[in-house]
């Protein structure tokens, strides 16, 4: 209880402005602001809750099949070996979904709103604004491309008989995982914010982000079917940009048949489009909100 | 960089502005040339009509812009090569929409403070001391997209003030906004300027909005400086004193040519050349001597619209105007 003579003597105390003689923070601290702003804007955090729903979805989905992998084996006892090769090329629209849809979010409305005129009025630079950017879409992919797989390889080994067996039996699995997963989001990621680069609408980024990945693998698929018999139609596999990381996948496990041409070929036309798509974001942004 | 931001850091005695030359073309426009001037402390107003350089010019000065030519320094950085020191040191307001609508004002104005170097608690705290004394204290938790324009300049200007600049630079800060939310913005920048002590440089082109807060002004016409100084020197620099006398004002003119001032004559009405208070009693003693009786002796005020427009019409700025156009607008 408030003593009567404490409350007579309250006063409210205008402190009035008070400038600030502490520390000012580096560039470091900066770009680690927007990695985070960035990630938590990338998932909908402290957003409407329009903004959460297909982000959390398509995390989800991409949950969806180790678990339900693991819940067979839990319930069957039946372990499937390597799973990825089977997993990855099923699972690559989610993958794809969620990168056309945060990298419009993340680009398209900062130079919509012009908000990005205030941010490079801070002492940042654009490098530091389209790294933050790019990494924080990377690093959300990951969660999709590679965080279930890590999940499902050590939930295979735990309910292997022997944990550590199981581990040095397929250590190599989850060195291709992690190549593997990293270079998906590494390449849907980038080529995702160089599209976004090009327009301020997030409908029109992530609407033809889409479209050119749909295209580019319908087209893919067709031109270097075996069943068109002209020389190199192999190729044209390598305009199929939807399949192009995942061919990746099927190589590093060795399921190289399945593949037109070597698998060292997507290899370097993902590294290709992902500098390429890194070059155009920057291009772009050498002369935003000036 | 803490070195640097010592070095950089100013007193009150210390210009806040100095450019020299400072010169910015757009392809074959000039949309600034050879700006030469100086800011004191204190609030500066920056006053020309639209397309006479003002946004190039605090663009220039936040390094957001390269010079083509001349030099320039504001809080004592150098804007070319201490770009990122002194957007520390700085505060910027756009004359544009530039707020993110699904961003809470407590939630952005924190986030501004940190992307200026503050440590997160420090932005948290201050971000809402800000928006208090911008007058959002209790809308602080609101999506900015819900808010009126009035509310939205205030967001603009607790962004730029959160992390305590030295310079504050308020590109049209009454744009869109009525009468009354007009006045509040006044009031409130020029509280910064002279409780907070914050040096604060507002572009206008309202002469009213100048004349009502700023201790100084820079007026620029189509890219080139053509008046700046104080309010008080400014408008006290009056070239001439009207003296009407009862008959013809001649005579009078007469006897104070022979005491060496300069006398325009038109009936009874003679303008006689200002360049000290001495000129009183050089006008007391002729007109004794010349038995002249003055009905109205008036030392004519220069408002600052008067000024503008000598500026203006001056054979400096009609010479521009002839290869100078106003710039286009960049993407």
């Amino acid at each position: 209880m408030i003593e009567k003579n404490v409350s007579a003597n309250a006063r409210i105390i205008d402190r009035g402005y008070q400038h600030y003689q502490g520390t000012r923070l580096g560039l470091g601290h900066s770009e680690w602001v927007m990695l985070w702003a960035a990630l938590k804007r990338g998932v909908g955090l402290r957003r409407s809750f329009r903004n959460k729903i297909m982000p959390w979805l398509l995390i989800a989905v991409a949950f969806l099949p180790p678990v339900v992998i693991l819940g067979i084996q839990v319930i069957t006892g039946d372990a499937i070996t390597s799973p990825y090769t089977r997993i990855y090329p099923r699972i690559v629209a989610v993958f794809v979904l969620f990168a056309g849809l945060v990298a419009s979010d993340l680009l398209c409305s900062d130079r919509r709103e012009r908000v990005i005129s205030l941010y490079f009025s801070a002492p940042i630079t654009r490098l530091h604004y389209i790294a933050s950017q790019v990494i924080s879409l990377v690093v959300l992919l990951l969660l999709l491309t590679l965080v279930p797989y890590v999940i499902l390889f050590f939930g295979q080994a735990l309910l292997a008989p022997s944990f550590g067996t199981f581990v040095s039996n397929n250590l190599s699995d989850l060195w291709d995982v992690l190549l593997g997963g990293t270079l998906i989001a590494l390449f849907f990621g980038t080529l995702a914010m160089a599209v976004s680069a090009f327009t301020d609408r997030r409908a029109y980024a992530t609407g033809a982000f889409l479209g050119l990945v749909l295209v580019s693998g319908i087209s893919g698929k067709i031109l270097s079917s075996p069943r068109l018999h002209f020389s190199g139609h192999e190729w044209f596999s390598l305009v199929d940009l939807l399949s192009m990381p995942v061919n990746i996948v099927s190589w590093l496990f060795g399921r190289t048949r399945e593949l037109p041409l070597d698998g060292s070929a997507y290899l370097w036309g993902t590294l290709a489009v992902i500098v390429i798509s890194l070059a155009l974001v920057g291009w772009r942004y050498l002369k935003v909100g000036e | 960089m803490n070195t640097m931001l010592q070095e950089a850091q100013i007193t009150l005695d210390q210009l806040v502005v100095q450019t020299k030359d400072l010169t910015k073309h757009y392809g074959k426009i000039v949309a600034l040339d050879r700006a030469t001037f100086s800011v004191a402390p204190g609030c500066t107003g920056l006053l020309g009509p639209n397309g006479a350089g003002k946004s190039t010019l605090i663009k220039l000065l936040l390094g957001l812009l390269t010079p083509d030519q001349g030099e320039a320094t504001i809080a004592g950085c150098d804007v070319k090569t201490q770009a990122l020191a002194l957007r520390k040191l700085v505060g910027y307001m756009p004359e544009h929409d530039c707020l993110p609508n699904d961003w809470l004002a407590q939630d952005f104005v924190r986030y501004m403070g940190e992307l200026h170097g503050l440590p997160t608690r420090t932005a948290i705290q201050r971000a809402s001391d800000t928006l208090y004394h911008v007058g959002l204290g209790e809308e602080r938790y609101r999506a900015i997209g819900g808010f009126s324009t009035g509310m939205k300049q205030r967001v603009k200007l607790a962004q730029a003030l959160v992390h305590d600049p030295q310079v504050m630079l308020l590109d049209e800060p009454t744009n869109g906004l009525d009468p009354a939310g007009r006045d509040e913005m006044l009031a409130l920048i020029g509280r910064i300027a002279h409780e907070m002590q914050i040096n604060v440089i507002l572009s206008s082109h309202l002469l009213i909005d100048i004349e009502r807060v700023a201790d100084s002004v820079v007026i620029l016409s189509n890219g080139r400086v053509i008046a700046q100084g104080t309010l008080r020197e400014l408008m006290q620099a009056t070239p001439a004193v009207t003296v009407r006398t009862r008959a013809s004002a001649a005579p009078l003119a007469e006897a104070l040519r022979k005491r060496g001032y300069g006398v325009e004559v038109e009936g009874a009405e003679a303008q006689v050349e200002y360049r000290s208070d001495a000129v009183y009693d050089a006008i007391r003693d002729a007109a004794v001597e010349t038995k002249a009786a003055i009905v109205h002796l008036k030392r004519h005020i220069l408002s600052l619209e008067d000024i503008y427009l000598a500026g203006e019409s001056s054979p400096v700025a009609a010479q521009q105007n002839d290869h100078v156009a106003s710039k286009p607008e960049v993407q």
